[in-house]
């Protein structure tokens, strides 16, 4: 069952310079259960993506399209209405777990919150209920710990109990936005490892947004690679790592650090920088940084490119690209 | 350098529209305080014949009790105030600046004995320490001056010692260091001239506080004494007469709040100018 | 808790003693020997030398500091020099009136503010915003003597709403004395209130933009709530910092407005102990209003730690 239809979202960011276009013709659907990773560079449009879900986006954002969930138009719903979806049907984790908690109220208090707001429980069912759940994401000495303070946690700690609030209404869907970006590289692949088993025994959906495509590899089973506000590559996990497409996907790969590289193993870079929102290139915008540019590519929007299994691929040099693949196309 | 760096200093001064419409109404203040050394529209002596004039033509916001013209007497009043807020900034400034800038180049003790002196200030403000000095030394205007400026020492020696010790944490002052010069001439070179826009900042605020605590000063009686004019003076005159000449207690203070609010918009501006950072919290 | 506040209380103490050390001094090195002042010019230097040993002021100043300090510890302020009267018994009627002016003028500043910035961080940059922060920036700059002159003039001259100046006393009923306080209040409360508003203002904006505030809005709760539950104890954090350093100029403020109403609180106390040149006075009232201050600065520091949970573990 179809849990979740995005259908041409479009963000667009009012600024002092003119409208930038955050995110442009978004299209993914998202199953009960399935998990879905969002993968680009930052300033790729996946964190607006994310808040535009949610409908928490800035002041000065405005958004078009469908977000179904259920069946429901997201984007035509209430601003009350919502914050009965938000932390109760939808839930969001954040990246910088130093700054996500309110310094000034306990743990407790603030897991209590969505409990005491969405499931009308009472004061001290929510409190034990806080505790269980502290339990449940791995903070050893919950009943104590429920009393102390963000400042008094680690960063690993913290996310835990970010963790434990967005669980804490069985919410159908799960955003993680860069959940283990601040932390400590030991502690990411614990976090990692209890989102994904927590979502396993929800049976949640799991929305997980990295610039890592590690990350994304191992905890996703479809996947979308942005860049520039729009989706390049989409598919199922497994086949796009089995057969990188796009050059933008190609340039992500080569520049991420492999096992057995040596001392002297060169990082690859893609040259250039990320486009600019407001000012956005008329055709494909990777066009300034992609070897293969041609001057079709300036000009013209890419259409879609449906290869075997599901795998979509917006590039006009579908072909050379296919082939550039196995020697690598960037030097 | 200087040159252009002045300049482009100005012109983004003219671009901050409080720093225009603070200046402008600074520059209007000046320029009363200027002409009213030669020339006032009215007279200034007393003379029974013109007590109590309705504003006319002759005298725009008529006379006082002693038959002199309220606008010349404001005018003058522009002098009073303008000079107790240079000489007790300058007070503040030249101990308050060296003693900060002492503190920040010698640390240990000496950065201990000044800070902790000046943490007791805060419970000292302006007219708080002029009644303790009026109450040995008498009321007058060279004592209220006196004690609004040593007011402002310890002020300015929290705020340099601050800022300058930010500057020695510096790697320019660390190479300055290495090259073998000598604390002074750093602390010449380098620390006072990137404090500066700061202090020019808390100069404006504390100008205008000076002003307040004089006028309040002056209408307690314990400020500038008869018969010079004096903004604050003329309000407690004025009050006697409320019932009488209602409109004569309203200029004096509109006088003192023009030149406080002139200096605020002033002192924002300057901020907004020199400081970025500050000006994007606000 | 129990550390900290042990720890406050010693800076309390010790800063209590540095004032009044610094007191002493200013009216210690300063020229002038009040015995000469108290008898004029025309005294004969025997009359001069008998007043100056009969007030004690040949002995040695550490002597008359211990002195001085000892007898306050015990509750005793000395005998005025110039009505030969306890000074606690000409300060103690003034305290009843200026500690409640001081108390309400806060109370409605804090009120004025709260509402004000408030309402003007919710409708940020809209018009109410501007032109309730174009009126606060005006109302930093107007004198509170000015702004007293201007209340009676409209209030007690004009519409005779209000007394325009002196006091009944408590003893004529409580509602007698509130009404004679509500306009020197008003005119002390405004200028403060201007200031803490701004503050309260940019403080709350700049706490929306904190994560956590995004975190309680992912949870479900509303702006409004989150701007209750989240947003407003970490605004008000500065708010409490400018409360306490402001607290001395509002009771400077009592001071110059008290005068302004001819109310015989402190200010019109030591008015009249500078004119008399009475300096035992003027030695005392200096020092309770800056261990007023002091006192309040130690409160505030412990409601800081209340709000702010972080600031305990550093013991700032």
């Amino acid at each position: 069952m179809t849990l979740l239809d995005v259908k041409n979202l479009n963000v667009s960011l009012d600024t002092a310079r003119g409208p930038a276009r955050a995110v442009r013709n978004l299209n993914f659907t998202l199953e009960k259960g399935e998990t879905l990773g969002i993968v680009g560079e930052s300033g790729c449009g996946k964190s607006m993506t994310a808040l535009a879900l949610m409908g928490l986006l800035p002041d000065n954002g405005s958004t078009s399209g469908q977000i179904m969930l259920n069946n429901d138009n997201l984007l035509e719903k209430s601003e009350k209405e919502m914050c009965h979806i938000r932390g109760n049907r939808m839930a969001m984790i954040f990246q910088e777990p130093m700054t996500s908690l309110n310094p000034v109220h306990t743990i407790g208090k603030q897991i209590m919150e969505p409990l005491l707001l969405h499931k009308g429980l009472a004061k001290k069912e929510a409190f034990e209920e806080a505790v269980r759940l502290l339990e449940r994401v791995g903070i050893p000495n919950p009943s104590e710990r429920v009393k102390s303070y963000p400042h008094q946690l680690s960063g690993g700690q913290r996310q835990r109990v970010m963790i434990a609030l967005a669980l804490s209404c069985s919410p159908d869907i799960l955003i993680a936005d860069e959940p283990t970006t601040a932390l400590d590289v030991t502690i990411q692949d614990q976090i990692l490892e209890l989102i994904q088993s927590l979502v396993k025994e929800e049976g949640m959906s799991l929305i997980l947004i990295s610039h890592d495509l590690g990350v994304i590899a191992e905890n996703t089973e479809k996947m979308l690679v942005m860049y520039g506000g729009t989706v390049v590559e989409s598919g199922k996990t497994d086949r796009i790592f089995d057969h990188l497409t796009h050059p933008y996907t190609q340039g992500l790969f080569a520049a991420m650090p492999k096992v057995g590289m040596g001392r002297n193993g060169r990082l690859i870079t893609i040259p250039g920088t990320v486009p600019d929102l407001i000012n956005l290139p008329s055709g494909c915008t990777f066009t300034d940084r992609c070897p293969l540019a041609t001057q079709q590519c300036r000009g013209e929007i890419p259409t879609n490119h449906t290869l075997e299994g599901d795998h979509y691929v917006a590039c006009h040099n579908l072909q050379q690209a296919e082939d550039a693949r196995s020697e690598g196309l960037y030097k | 350098m200087s040159s252009t760096f002045s300049q482009s200093f100005i012109g983004r001064c003219l671009n901050s529209r409080s720093f225009v419409i603070g200046g402008t109404m600074i520059l209007f203040l000046l320029a009363c305080a200027f002409v009213s050394l030669f020339w006032t529209p009215g007279s200034l002596e007393i003379s029974i014949q013109t007590r109590f004039l309705p504003p006319s033509a002759d005298h725009w916001f008529g006379t006082d009790q002693f038959g002199r013209d309220v606008l010349s007497m404001l005018m003058a009043g522009t002098q009073n105030s303008i000079s107790v807020g240079v000489v007790a900034v300058s007070i503040g400034v030249c101990l308050g600046v060296s003693l900060g800038l002492l503190a920040s180049a010698k640390r240990g003790w000496v950065e201990e004995l000044i800070m902790r002196f000046s943490d007791f200030s805060f419970a000292f403000p302006a007219i708080l320490s002029a009644i303790m000095i009026t109450a040995i030394l008498g009321p007058g205007g060279v004592n209220s001056i006196l004690a609004i400026g040593i007011y402002n020492i310890p002020v300015f020696a929290r705020l340099t010692r601050g800022s300058a010790n930010s500057i020695w944490a510096r790697e320019y002052v660390l190479a300055a260091r290495a090259s073998g010069k000598g604390k002074f001439r750093i602390t010449i070179e380098h620390v006072l001239p990137n404090i500066l826009s700061i202090l020019i900042v808390q100069i404006t605020i504390q100008f205008a506080i000076a002003i307040l605590a004089e006028a309040a000063l002056s209408y307690l009686g314990l400020g500038t004494q008869p018969p010079h004019p004096s903004w604050g003076r003329m309000l407690n005159e004025a009050q006697t007469l409320m019932f009488l000449q209602p409109m004569q207690a309203v200029y004096p203070g509109a006088a003192i709040a023009i030149a406080v609010f002139g200096l605020n918009l002033m002192g924002d501006g300057l901020r907004d100018v020199l400081d970025p950072r500050l000006s994007r919290k606000r | 808790m129990s550390v900290f506040i042990a720890k406050r209380f010693m800076t309390l103490i010790a800063t209590l003693i540095g004032a009044s050390i610094v007191i002493f001094t200013v009216m210690e090195i300063l020229p002038g020997d009040p015995a000469l002042v108290i008898l004029g010019v025309d005294a004969t230097d025997e009359a001069v030398l008998a007043l100056t040993k009969e007030l004690g002021l040949d002995r040695p100043p550490l002597e008359r500091y211990f002195d001085w300090i000892f007898n306050l510890l015990q509750g005793d302020l000395g005998n005025s020099y110039a009505y030969k009267v306890p000074v606690w018994e000409l300060i103690e009627g003034a305290l009843k009136i200026t500690i409640p002016l001081a108390i309400m003028a806060m109370t409605l500043s804090v009120i004025l503010a709260l509402v004000i910035g408030l309402y003007a961080a919710a409708n940020h940059n809209k018009i109410g915003d501007v032109s309730l922060m174009g009126i606060s920036q005006l109302g930093i700059s107007v004198p509170n003597f000015w702004l007293a002159v201007l209340l009676i003039l409209y209030f007690a001259v004009g519409l005779r709403l209000f007394p325009a100046g002196g006091f009944p006393g408590w003893e004529e009923g409580f509602w007698a004395c509130i009404h004679a306080l509500i306009l020197p209040s008003v005119a002390l409360a405004t200028v403060l209130g201007a200031m803490l508003a701004r503050i309260t203002r940019s403080s709350v904006l700049e706490v929306f933009r904190e994560d956590f505030v995004r975190t309680a809005r992912a949870k479900g709760v509303s702006q409004r709530a989150a701007l209750w539950k989240h947003v407003l104890r970490n605004a008000m954090i500065p708010v409490v910092t400018v409360m306490g350093v402001q607290f001395a100029n509002l009771l400077v403020g009592t001071v110059v407005i008290e005068n302004v109403f001819h109310m015989p609180g402190l200010g019109s106390t030591v008015l009249k102990a500078i004119n008399n040149r009475d300096t035992i006075v003027v030695e005392n009232v200096v020092l309770l209003l800056a261990s007023m201050v002091i006192l309040t600065n130690f409160f505030v520091d412990i409601l800081y730690a209340i709000i702010d949970p972080r600031l305990k573990a550093h013991d700032i």
